[in-house]
């Protein structure tokens, strides 16, 4: 039976993917594809004397690193083809069946995890744990005596998921074959430096400051080489191939708990008795852990949870060993706990790949740095079916990747998402982060700990909600996706966030569907600062946008910024440089293809169509409004088109 | 006794060296250290400090010459920040600093020879013009645009043959300088190629020859009314941005006939010019357009003040 089902999850899994392959969709439309859409903006184009074709960008303004992703740099050569990479993935999305959402379709994205510069080997076709036989295989000679009283879907289970981790292991393991240990060591120790932040930043001098960020430099230009030899896409393989196994096994499971059958546990230990804990196993892994149907309690970093139900608490931390490791968690029902001992918990890949299945219940995450289907330097994959949960994190969580793929599917309920830096959907070098959230009138909350030193005294950094970000000049960025399909929802963060990104990187937000509340301050809503690309999509629902600037399509320093709302009666509410605003050589477009809108704002020499000029000529500023009767202060106005002082400035709405 | 004697004013004559030496040093030292401190803070790391880096620079800059040996150290950051800070304070230092920055160009660090060159520019000393013209052939294409940049600052006419060449450069940027430069430089020879330059291909090309062909003044009049026969698109539109731009009286009866043309935008971008010029024939034939004028751009070109 369990083999049948593997074999048409293979093939569902292989149809899927060749299905999706990179080359065609990059052939797909260039441009977006309403043509109405396509006709006004050549229509505000030939305002200010260009043309569809003037929309592009260099992919060499300086020396390209070696972690330039292919498909940031075809999208730089045509800016608007981000409209069609995000109709891809909804498309995949609206495609693909229920499992594939799940299991397979993070996994193929992870495609676009090619490379400039460095290996990338990820194999769409190929799933080496795809054989697994049930009845003798490493777990079922080495522990077979040891659960040999437990059901068979159990012992399935584990021989599935105990396979699959080291499948796993292997391929991350092989990922790193080029190099030494002791460089293995020093991404290890150093990589996570210079993604965390230090709250007591605003008290340093500036000779304090200074020397940090020249350590961070060093450091981080040290690493570059290393970095160069591993095999980012040998990495997301060792995740795909523990999502499978975790696939498979979880159809049984869950037939087997339907009826609640009574287990007798294997465990001795009062304690364990205590806890609810059915079996605790030692394996060449890290330990095994299969809990009842109470309430459970797990501590400790076991490589397996098995939960069978009830209210749990988790308190996991850390695996403390150096060599490459995976772990699974299933929690098959119950409002649960999970609360983080340490950094590197819950569907967190770290050297290895994390996943975190928690099949239904109300749940509460409160976790800390690198969590929540985190990975870095691993594949972390966190899907939660069913519930309204809240999830807490620090920073590099809820969707977070780099060199690496770390992915966070909520399907159903409303839910709470609260981190402070780089999460919910953020892509870092090398990486893709993915936040998926199917149904639920939801809170997504970004910032509010690592002041923004640099700029502010009150204001902080949230680079999240569908945020990329590379390191200025020496890494280019990775990819970050925030897709949200239903719900009225409410997204909050401060400075950069909500579908952009900075330095050669991809960053976007997608809201399907619902009546929705964005609220930003700075570098948000579309906006690309500095060499790269950011959208804020949102295609049904009247919705409200409030920033105070560089923001609401807005690009600055030779990047693409581009809010596109495709339907309902819409707010726009902004201070400066947004609202279809180009600075320093960059393109902004803000485009509302129908509704009654309003659009508003603090400055109107630089908002509603504003492009100023840097290094002697024009950044592109354009507003479009395409059907509905709609209020402007600032520049615009109902069936009007114009231009504005800025020169490069255009908007038309008809 | 005289070897005896001879030692001690040796010896003593070495301390006196060396203590001057020393305090030398020392005093090398203190400047180092003064200009490092002052530097750091004049980059603005923090907004907390940020009411300090102004002072921090013009210090720096009041240092003058006693600056520029550990300014030039700093050459090569990558960091953009750093970078703008550099160009202004040695920018504003001047003198001094040209004959280090000129013996940076060929420096086979990019950023240390593409900074130096915009530096250069803005200090504008002509002294620096042949070395410029020399990196003009470079294979690093930011560094040519950079070098046709300061070559325009300068304004030095004796480079206008080397930056005309510069319109044919393959990359985009490297046009876009050029066309700016040749306008800067004031020198009519600059005029056709700046008229092809209309028809670039790249926007920044198209828009920074119109801008350069006005900065030339009359003589750019004439080649514009042979572009006012070409079909509607960039060069059209922005012949007809020059000639307005440039007042032409001469250009109000050709710019009235464009008027008359199918294409929206060329009506709209010739009332703009005729607005600019403010000939009363042109307001007038404005004025009668506006009677069947039913395109909303036209229209709105029409109604806004000049």
């Amino acid at each position: 039976m369990i083999r049948t089902l593997k074999i048409i999850l293979a093939l569902s899994l292989l149809i899927g993917f060749n299905s999706l392959s990179f080359s065609q969709e990059l052939s797909d439309t260039l441009h977006p594809q309403n043509s109405q859409l396509e006709e006004t903006l050549s229509d505000a184009l030939k305002c200010i004397k260009m043309t569809p074709q003037d929309l592009i960008f260099r992919n060499d303004y300086v020396d390209m690193d070696s972690f330039r992703l292919e498909l940031i740099d075809g999208i730089m050569r045509h800016p608007l083809d981000i409209v069609s990479f995000n109709s891809n993935l909804r498309s995949n999305w609206g495609k693909a069946s229920p499992e594939d959402r799940r299991y397979s379709l993070p996994f193929t994205w992870a495609k676009y995890l090619k490379i400039r510069g460095i290996k990338s080997s990820f194999d769409e076709s190929k799933l080496a744990c795809q054989d697994i036989d049930l009845k003798n295989n490493q777990f079922t000679r080495e522990y077979g005596k040891s659960v040999k009283t437990l059901s068979e879907p159990l012992r399935n289970a584990l021989s599935c998921l105990y396979i699959g981790i080291i499948t796993s292991n292997s391929k991350t393991e092989k990922a790193f074959n080029g190099l030494t240990v002791g460089e293995i060591s020093c991404l290890r120790d150093s990589f996570p430096i210079i993604l965390l932040e230090d709250i007591n930043d605003e008290f340093k001098t500036p000779e304090e400051l200074d020397a940090q960020s020249n350590y961070e430099e060093k450091l981080t230009k040290n690493m570059i080489p290393y970095l160069s030899k591993l095999d980012a896409g040998m990495i997301v393989e060792g995740g795909r191939e523990l999502a499978y196994s975790t696939q498979i096994c979880l159809p049984g499971m869950l037939e087997f708990i339907k009826t609640k059958p009574q287990i007798k546990p294997l465990v001795k230990d009062k304690k364990d008795k205590e806890n609810d804990l059915i079996l605790r196993l030692q394996t060449s892994i890290g330990e095994i852990i299969i809990g009842g149907y109470g309430k459970s309690r797990y501590s400790g970093s076991p490589a397996i949870i098995i939960d069978l139900g009830g209210d749990d608490e988790y308190y996991l931390s850390k695996n403390p060993a150096s060599e490459y490791h995976s772990s699974v968690i299933i929690d098959l029902g119950g409002n649960d706990i999970y609360n983080s001992a340490s950094d590197y918990t819950y569907g967190s890949g770290f050297f290895g790949s994390g996943i975190l299945i928690d099949v239904s219940g109300d749940d509460t995450y409160l976790t800390k740095n690198f969590s929540l289907g985190s990975g870095l330097f691993g594949t972390g994959l966190l899907i939660d079916e069913q519930g309204n949960d809240k999830y807490f994190g620090d920073t590099f969580t809820m969707g977070a990747g780099s060199f690496g793929m770390g992915g966070l599917i909520d399907m159903g309920g409303s839910d709470q998402y609260s981190a402070a830096l780089y999460a919910q959907g953020f892509g870092f070098v090398g990486g893709i982060g993915v936040l998926i959230d199917s149904s639920g009138n939801d809170s997504y909350f970004a910032g509010g700990k690592y002041k923004d030193i640099l700029r502010y005294k009150d204001h902080y950094i949230s680079l999240s909600q569908g945020f990329a970000y590379g390191l200025r000049p020496i890494m280019s960025g990775g990819i970050g996706i925030l897709y949200d399909l239903s719900g009225n929802d409410l997204y909050t963060s401060d400075i950069f966030g909500q579908g952009s990104s900075y330095w050669w990187s991809l960053g976007t937000l997608m809201d399907q569907e619902g009546n929705d509340k964005y609220v930003s301050y700075q570098y948000a809503q579309g906006a690309g600062t500095h060499m790269t690309l950011g959208v804020l999509e949102d295609s049904t629902g009247d919705d409200i946008y409030i920033s105070h600037g560089v923001s609401q399509g807005c690009g600055h320093d030779l990047a693409f910024g581009l809010l596109l709302d495709r339907s309902g009666n819409d707010n726009y509410i902004t201070y400066d440089l947004s609202q279809g605003a180009g600075s320093a050589n960059g393109f902004g477009i803000l485009a509302d293809e129908a509704g009654n809108d309003g659009y508003y704002v603090g400055r109107d020499n630089n908002t509603q169509g504003f492009g100023g000029p840097r290094r002697d000529y024009g950044s592109v500023g354009i507003l479009l409004d395409i059907s509905g009767k709609d209020r402007y202060n600032g520049n615009g106005k109902d069936s009007t088109w114009w231009t504005t002082p800025s020169k490069w400035g255009v908007g038309i709405d008809k | 006794m005289r070897k005896f004697v001879l030692l001690i004013i040796l010896i003593t004559l070495q301390v006196f060296i060396r203590s001057g030496y020393c305090q030398n040093m020392a005093g090398r030292d203190e400047i180092k250290e003064k200009v490092d401190s002052l530097y750091i803070i004049s980059n603005g790391v923090s907004e907390k400090y940020r009411d300090q880096a102004q002072p921090a620079e013009s210090t720096l800059v009041a240092m003058g010459e006693e600056a520029v040996p550990y300014l030039m150290d700093k050459l090569t950051t990558q960091d953009a920040r750093e970078k703008w800070t550099l160009i202004r304070i040695l920018g504003k230092i001047g003198k001094p600093a040209v004959a280090p920055l000129i013996g940076r160009l060929e420096s086979p660090n990019k950023d240390e020879a593409e900074i130096s060159v915009r530096i250069l520019g803005d200090i504008k000393d002509t002294s620096a013009v042949r070395p410029l013209i020399g990196l003009l052939t470079k294979d690093n294409y930011n560094l040519r645009s950079n070098v046709c940049e300061s070559l325009g600052k300068i304004g030095d006419k004796s480079a206008f043959e080397d930056l005309s060449a510069r319109m044919q450069d393959s990359i985009e940027a490297v046009r876009k300088s050029a066309s700016v430069a040749l306008g800067r430089i004031k020198d009519d020879r600059a005029i056709p190629y700046l008229v092809k330059g209309l028809s670039d291909s790249h926007y920044s090309v198209r828009m920074t020859s119109a801008n350069s062909l006005v900065e030339l003044g009359e003589p750019s009049v004439k080649p514009m009314f042979l572009l006012l026969t070409s079909s509607p698109g960039e060069p059209l539109y922005l012949a007809i941005e020059v000639l307005g731009r440039l007042k032409s009286k001469s250009a109000v009866i050709p710019l009235i006939n464009q008027l008359k043309d199918e294409d929206w935008a060329t009506r709209a971008f010739t009332v703009e010019a005729l607005k600019e010029i403010g000939d009363p024939r042109g307001i007038r034939a404005i004025a009668e357009l506006k009677k069947r004028e039913t395109h909303p751009f036209v229209l709105s070109k029409i109604d806004k003040a000049k």
